[in-house]
């Protein structure tokens, strides 16, 4: 996850999702993808040894 | 007009009695409005012509012998992502401002106005639901009526705003990570967000579905059950909604309730006098164990992953054509959000349902959990950093350090409000399992009654 | 009764650099919020004594908001107990030249910080 790149992520996501990032915006949008790298870091391998369960919300038609 | 009962539960007793009538009430709360609302920014928009018309109409009810129901004759707001009949859903919003007019209210509208409640009209919110500021970039900021230089707290800040401010009794806000007890605490009024799937979100506008939850905003608990039951009821075209009742009436007593502290997560990152605020309720109550709520740290980042991805993704279409036109304290958040990972969202969903399984066992030894609703008191409008101790950290997103862990997985939190030495308001979240929303509404009418938590209405 | 308690002294120091952003800005709302709403309320300014909250609205509304960016400097703030501080500082606008101070009386009424006595001048 130390290897997450905010810049280069952007780059590569922002035209998939058809998103055009003005370059004044960018700075912040990198820095709110760094926060959510963290967030990710916490919940990844979490519990050690163990792999999580119920990997979809309950859908009931 | 002096004289007019001020509380929900006051004036619905006076205008069913026929002792007042529903204009003079409505008539006196929109002239508030009309002095106040320039100063304090609650209010949006303001739909008098139909409230003094529904007011008449109830009057002339009365006058007919019919029965009228429990909130009859009181006035409420709601926040702006609330459809109001014949006005675009807002939603904090400059590009909503574009969309058709709701052809109607939403359910839980239609519900008040059953039960007599009249409609004011919308109210201030952060753009989107994105904020825990109260700050709004197209409509202006809705104001804190304990102190005008302060935040009101988000992101339903004009709804918390509206009953600081004295304007109304009630008002109707959403809380996703905070958002309703946020502003509470930071203006200092009882607030609930019930357990998720208890209140229907139809005909509401979207912010993080797996997350929202609607709920009431009142100046003393009385009045927050009232309003609370009256909005109780079956789930209309809202999924997630389960339509489960269970009626507060008057909340009970605390007798033979189990209550504990949150302690770790929950007594770091916070000012030492909102701590002791935490502590003075538990002294009131009685309580000095504390309890530990596992992995809060971790609950807090899978809610975070799941706002960010799934409300981006809500708003992708106008990410795309009209970015420039959010307001820039939440447009990066959204960009950010429209990009993440799919892995990192699945890791959350799972962790989501086995920290619900890991915190629901602590509801085997303990009923009602106390928390702090917010790490400080309500800051300056405009300020960017929160000082905790000697560190200094970003405020935006530390405001919902400790609600945010309790929304992800859906307990009924109550706000209650107390006082800090130099006067500002504070939050305690009284925290209970599942669909017991009953047990927040008994400790925080304990707080209430031992005067330790008081609502305290006007502008400063 | 403790002068600058740390606590009290950061309060002030924090809504006085609210002041000054809203100042400089020409926040009008916000100085006006600041201000005691009261006829007690007074401030000389360089060319003006006024008195009573609304002289001082009536000041800001009219006041043309340019050439009002500053620097501050030799601030000194100072706090009585728990509830009154005086915040005195030197200020200069690089634009026109011109020095001056600014002294305030801000009171903590009903939990919010306000100003209750101001007095600006100019020093040649």
């Amino acid at each position: 996850m130390s290897s997450f790149d905010p810049a280069k992520h952007l780059d590569a996501m922002a035209p998939a999702l058809g998103l055009d990032i003005d370059p004044a915006w960018r700075p912040q949008v990198e820095q709110f993808l760094g926060v959510a790298a963290r967030m990710a870091a916490l919940l990844e391998g979490f519990p050690p040894g163990e792999e999580l369960e119920h990997a979809a919300p309950v859908f009931r038609p | 007009m002096s004289g007019l009962p001020v509380t929900a539960t006051a004036i619905a007793e006076a205008v069913a009695g026929g002792l007042v009538s529903a204009r003079d009430v409505t008539w006196a709360a929109l002239s508030r409005i009309a002095a106040g609302n320039g100063r304090v920014g609650a209010f949006t928009d303001v739909t008098a012509d139909r409230a003094l018309a529904q007011a008449d109409a109830l009057d002339a009810a009365r006058a007919r012998g019919e029965m009228l129901g429990p909130l009859a004759g009181v006035p409420y707001g709601v926040k702006n992502l609330f459809d109001i009949e014949g006005l675009p859903t807002r939603a904090g919003s400059k590009i909503n401002r574009d969309r058709a007019p709701a052809a109607r209210d939403a359910l839980l509208i239609e519900r008040l106005t059953e039960a007599g409640a009249i409609l004011l009209g919308g109210l201030n919110m952060g753009e989107y639901a994105y904020d825990f500021t109260g700050e709004n970039a197209h409509d202006g900021p809705s104001r804190n009526p304990r102190d005008l230089a302060r935040m009101s707290g988000g992101s339903s800040g004009g709804s918390a705003a509206a009953v600081a401010a004295g304007f109304v009794p009630a008002s109707l806000g959403s809380d996703t990570n905070g958002s309703i007890r946020v502003p509470s605490s930071l203006c200092g009024t009882f607030g609930l967000k019930p357990t998720y799937g208890r209140l229907t979100r139809s005909r509401t506008f979207p912010f993080c579905e797996s997350l929202d939850h609607l709920g009431p905003f009142a100046a003393n608990t009385a009045d927050l059950a009232l309003v609370y039951d009256a909005l109780q009821g079956p789930a209309g075209d809202d999924p997630a909604c389960t339509g489960r009742v269970d009626a507060v009436g008057t909340p009970g007593g605390i007798e033979g309730l189990r209550i504990a502290i949150a302690g770790g997560y929950f007594r770091q990152g916070a000012q030492a006098d909102v701590l002791d605020a935490v502590d003075r309720a538990a002294t009131a109550l009685g309580v000095s164990r504390e309890i530990e709520i596992p992995e809060a740290a971790r609950g807090r980042a899978a809610a975070f992953l799941i706002t960010n991805a799934e409300s981006s993704a809500l708003h992708l279409d106008r990410l795309r054509a009209r970015a420039g036109d959010f307001d820039p304290d939440t447009r990066a958040r959204f960009l950010a959000g429209a990009l993440l990972p799919a892995a990192w969202l699945v890791q959350a969903q799972r962790f989501r349902r086995w920290y619900h399984d890991q915190v629901l066992k602590l509801f085997e030894e303990v009923d009602v959990i106390l928390a702090p609703a917010t790490p400080c008191p309500a800051p300056l409008l405009g300020q960017q950093t929160l000082k905790l101790g000697t560190e200094e950290v970003p405020l935006r997103p530390n405001m919902g350090l400790f609600t945010q862990p309790i929304s992800c997985i859906g307990l009924p939190v109550a706000v209650a409000p107390l006082k800090l030495a130099g006067g500002l308001p504070i939050g305690v979240q009284i925290i209970a399992a599942p669909w017991r929303e009953d047990l927040c509404l008994r400790v925080a009418a304990a707080l209430e009654a031992a005067g330790i938590a008081r609502a305290e209405t006007g502008i400063a | 009764m403790e002068i600058n308690a740390p606590d009290v002294l950061a309060e002030v120091t924090q809504i006085f650099a609210c002041y000054e952003q809203a100042l400089v800005t020409n926040d009008i709302r916000m100085l006006d919020t600041l201000f005691w709403d009261s006829p007690l309320v007074l401030r000389y300014g360089t060319a003006e004594n006024l008195y009573g909250i609304e002289a001082i609205r009536a000041f800001r509304s009219a006041r043309s908001p340019v050439g009002l960016a500053r620097e501050i400097s030799n601030t000194v703030i100072t706090t009585f107990g728990r509830d009154m501080a005086t915040a005195n500082t030197e200020f200069h606008r690089r634009e026109s030249g011109v020095s001056g101070r600014q002294s305030q009386t801000w009171v903590r009424l009903e939990g919010a910080w306000r100003i209750v006595s101001a007095h600006v001048s100019l020093l040649k």
